[in-house]
């Protein structure tokens, strides 16, 4: 009884580990996203601000 | 001034930037672990966006998880197959005994706490446990050698060992939460918090009660709650 509690319970944690790692793929993958979106707002900014001058 | 007018896009989606990503992630779970100075230092990832204090937890628990199964092997380093069993078996008795606590414990925090956020919770959860597995997988190779030299002393040691990491983790989750809770009352977080701990610890204990023992011998905590009634342990022994 006590195995097979400690055999589901294992599978839980298999099934939430694998989720915790897909969904920190998907976060790595969004921040990059975030991060390359300001790069490209802040070098749109700095060429508006060189074509001014 | 950004460099040369570089191509932006090439700059911007770099293949440096999911290793950066990574990289970033770990150096804000040491920092933010610090305690405060007289001169706070900004903890950046505290008022971050919901993407980067998730992905701040998953990293910290998962780590945590690694250095768990470390000090796993080093607790089964005696001869036959228990440092491999130990391999899988800590982590899981970390992940399945925090899933058996975080629930109710953010449920605690959004019934008794106007302010704050249940991922403020998670995120001093995770890094407490971070913190908590880093001094288990350093303290590894000293239970390793006693685990190995000395039949009495190993599995004291290790359980020691493992009695330290949890009072480290709880204090580092309480300084987590401290620094986080700026604004609102203080004691809102004292009922979540030492819900979480008295879960995390009760699941902990019954978990490692009805697997095979994580020492070579079965310590009296290994008894789970029974070890209260030692008559109920004779019994079945």
């Amino acid at each position: 009884m006590a195995h097979g509690f400690f055999a589901l319970a294992g599978c839980a944690a298999s099934v939430a580990v694998v989720a915790l790692v897909l969904l920190q793929r998907r976060l790595r993958k969004h921040i990059d996203l975030e991060v390359a979106e300001e790069t490209l707002r802040r070098d749109f900014d700095d060429r508006i601000e060189d074509s001014l001058r | 001034m950004h460099e040369a007018h570089a191509p932006p896009v090439a700059l911007a989606m770099g293949a440096s930037t999911t290793k950066e990503t990574r990289m970033n992630s770990f150096f804000q779970i040491l920092e933010m672990v610090r305690p405060d100075g007289e001169t706070p230092r900004a903890t950046p990832s505290l008022d971050a966006s919901g993407a980067r204090r998730a992905l701040l937890a998953i990293t910290a628990f998962l780590s945590a998880l690694a250095l768990a199964a470390v000090w796993g092997v080093a607790a089964g380093s005696v001869p036959g197959h228990l440092a491999l069993d130990n391999l899988i078996k800590v982590p899981l008795l970390l992940v399945v005994s925090a899933m058996a606590a975080l629930p109710l414990a953010l449920l605690v925090h959004r019934l008794t706490s106007s302010r704050g956020r249940g991922s403020d919770l998670l995120i001093g959860h995770a890094l407490g446990t971070f913190v908590g597995a880093l001094v288990l997988a350093l303290l590894a190779p000293l239970v390793a050698l006693y685990q190995h030299s000395s039949t009495w002393a190993g599995p004291a040691f290790a359980l020691g060992s493992a009695f330290l990491a949890i009072a480290v983790a709880f204090a580092v989750f309480i300084r987590i939460l401290g620094k986080i809770h700026t604004d609102g009352p203080r004691r809102a977080l004292v009922a979540p918090a030492g819900l979480l701990l008295f879960l995390q610890l009760a699941a902990l204990v019954q978990l490692a009660s009805i697997t095979t023992p994580i020492f070579p011998q079965r310590t009296t905590l290994g008894h789970g709650i029974d070890a209260i009634s030692r008559t109920d342990v004779e019994k079945n022994e």
